[in-house]
């Protein structure tokens, strides 16, 4: 019996592991013709890990309390002790930007998360439906022609200004576009050949919809909800740095540099280096959308 | 032709049509009680009910829109709660900096981004294309504030050569006028070339790959006339909507340089309006800059069929 056992382990792993074994070596030829084709797409992503990584790590980063006010040392150059120096009330720079990505990271995260589900559900219906089409798609063109900022700073002022009303209030502006490129996939799909066979065959049309059209929307939603990802981190430190962002208790880049306005004559690194954050963390998102696009989605090139 | 325009402009009137239900429903339903705003915070609830009626707030919803939408069409935005001025006099004054800060956006824009996208996709896939197109996925993602900010600490800061922030109007000295609206032009203008830049380039190269490219290569002509007179007339199209798509969405980049360079525009006169709660302010200004908006992408629309000969309706 004993000697049985370890064959039969044998042989039940070795096929495993080189399943996975397997995986990994086409993963690694994968990233490897990426690096080749798209070596952008890295550099995005590695600045986005930085920011990331920044991000969950806050608390070891030698930061301090990011909100705690010390007046005695206020508009205090970088130095040392405070690597990004001070702003008017004294409060440490570089913990503040650190924290301020937490902010900026999760409201960008949440907000192409819930467009992408919501285009998701109203594109594939708008697409479907000839019925609800244009009434949605009416509705859509009336939102869009709000400017967007102001449709936000509106809708978050009426809401009040709560982490979850401002991620509201940007999803609400900014999914209308996504809702537009899910219907016009589902357009496309719709008239595909694959789709005539399985009506042909008799199939559902949740059927049809779920597992013949829904993956072709998977690949543009991805590319869309990362460029939306990138313009909810800026439309959010508008909203903040205008005042109608969340809590100003909750350390965030646009708060920053608001607060940092008034004393940009003496102290340009109180809005200098959440500036930068800021642009580094849009540009690298956007790299990857940029990349993502080329990579998934050739037809989408063309729409700039 | 005839037709198409008459369809095109009928289309647009249920998008008006809807866009003032959502503003009006988005600041009454979910702004509160405007006759409390109006009445202040320790008004006597007669005096509340008084402001109530005398605004018609005490009809129905529905008989509300239709009051609303009526004034609209007369050009009756109401009057602020603050001030007591009309809305449409209030919008009135803002309006000739936002569109003269409009105007040199597009100015500092236009010759700059063309020319650029062109040589893009003419050199593309070149180092010259690849660093034109960083430049441009740089210029999409600094926000507008923090390149205004920027451009203050070196120009007017640093460099006394432009004043940091403010406005002079036309009409009281031109060449101030325009000295100040360089900053503020610029920093805003930088998302729009990024914009028309990669929109001009992605076009173009689409272009460039056509037979008659070919054939007008083939006959020997200068590559410049190819590129110019071939080209770019037929790239002229998508390019022309993005301008126009420009336009509009400036209102909405305006709303933040306005701040930063402290230029008493529309923008600025709908933060401060929201700071104020002055719901008829920011519900006249919405309906304004959208209307803009739609009417511009009418416009945008109409221009396809005008001047594209191969567009039949």
């Amino acid at each position: 019996m004993q000697d049985s056992t370890p064959s039969i382990q044998i042989e039940t792993q070795v096929p495993e592991r080189s399943v996975w074994a397997d995986r990994w070596k086409s993963t690694r030829k994968t990233l490897r013709r990426l690096w080749r084709k798209h070596p952008m797409l890295y550099v995005g992503v590695f600045f986005l890990s930085i920011m990331v990584l920044m991000a969950i790590l806050a608390p070891f980063l030698n930061t301090v309390d990011p909100i705690k006010v010390a007046p005695a040392n206020r508009l205090l150059p970088p130095s040392g002790d405070h690597w990004f120096g001070t702003d008017f009330v004294g409060r440490d720079v570089w913990s503040r930007a650190v924290y301020g990505a937490r902010n900026s990271l999760s409201i960008g995260a949440a907000v192409a998360l819930a467009s992408a589900a919501s285009a998701g559900i109203i594109g594939l219906f708008a697409g479907y439906s000839r019925k609800f089409d244009e009434v949605i798609m009416r509705i859509m063109d009336a939102l869009m022609s709000i400017p967007n900022i102001l449709l936000a700073i509106a809708l978050v002022s009426i809401a009040g200004g709560s982490i979850p009303n401002v991620i509201g209030a940007i999803t609400l502006t900014v999914a209308p576009r996504a809702v537009r490129v899910i219907r016009s996939q589902v357009l496309s799909l719709k008239e595909a050949v694959y789709v005539d066979a399985a009506r042909a065959i008799g199939a559902k049309t949740s059927r049809i919809v779920f597992l013949h059209v829904f993956p072709g929307t998977i690949a543009p939603m991805i590319v869309t909800a990362t460029i939306i990802g990138a313009g909810a981190i800026v439309v959010e430190a508008v909203l903040s740095f205008l005042g109608a962002g969340p809590p100003p208790e909750i350390p965030s880049w646009g708060t920053m540099m608001a607060d940092g306005r008034r004393t940009i004559s003496q102290a340009m690194w109180v809005v200098g280096f959440p500036g930068m954050f800021l642009t580094i963390t849009v540009l690298s998102v956007n790299i990857i959308g940029d990349n993502l696009r080329d990579i998934l989605d050739p037809k989408l090139r063309r729409s700039g | 032709m005839s037709r198409y325009i008459v369809r095109r402009i009928l289309a647009s009137i249920p998008v008006l049509f809807i866009l003032v239900i959502i503003i009006f429903g988005l600041l009454r339903v979910a702004g509160g009680d405007p006759a409390a705003v109006i009445a202040g915070k320790d008004a006597p609830q007669w005096q509340i009910e008084a402001i109530r009626k005398s605004l018609g707030l005490d009809q129905p919803l529905y008989v509300q829109l239709g009051i609303y939408i009526k004034n609209i069409l007369t050009g009756n935005l109401g009057e602020s709660i603050n001030s007591k001025v009309p809305v449409i006099e209030l919008i009135g004054k803002r309006v000739v900096p936002t569109i003269s800060l409009a105007i040199a956006v597009e100015v500092l824009t236009l010759p700059i981004s063309i020319p650029l996208g062109i040589i893009a996709a003419w050199k593309a896939n070149t180092w010259i294309d690849r660093s034109i197109m960083v430049f441009a996925s740089l210029g999409f993602s600094i926000p507008i504030f923090f390149l205004g900010f920027i451009l203050i600490w070196v120009f007017a800061l640093n460099l006394p050569w432009f004043p940091a922030a403010g406005y002079v109007p036309p009409t009281e000295n031109f060449g101030r006028f325009l000295h100040r609206l360089i900053l503020p032009g610029l920093s805003t203008a930088i998302l729009f070339w990024a914009f028309l830049t990669r929109m001009t380039r992605a076009t173009m190269i689409e272009v460039l790959q056509e037979d008659y490219i070919r054939t007008a290569r083939s006959k020997g002509l200068a590559e410049n006339a190819v590129l110019l007179r071939h080209a770019l007339k037929n790239a002229a199209l998508p390019i022309a909507t993005v301008v126009g798509w420009g336009i509009a969405e400036l209102m909405a980049g305006l709303v933040v340089t306005e701040q930063v360079f402290a230029i008493p525009g529309l923008g600025r006169l709908i933060v401060d309006s929201i700071v104020r709660r002055d719901y008829p302010v920011i519900q006249g200004a919405m309906i304004v800059v959208s209307v803009v908006q739609v009417v511009v992408n009418l416009l945008v629309d109409l221009s396809y069929a005008l001047f594209d000969p191969r567009i039949k309706y």
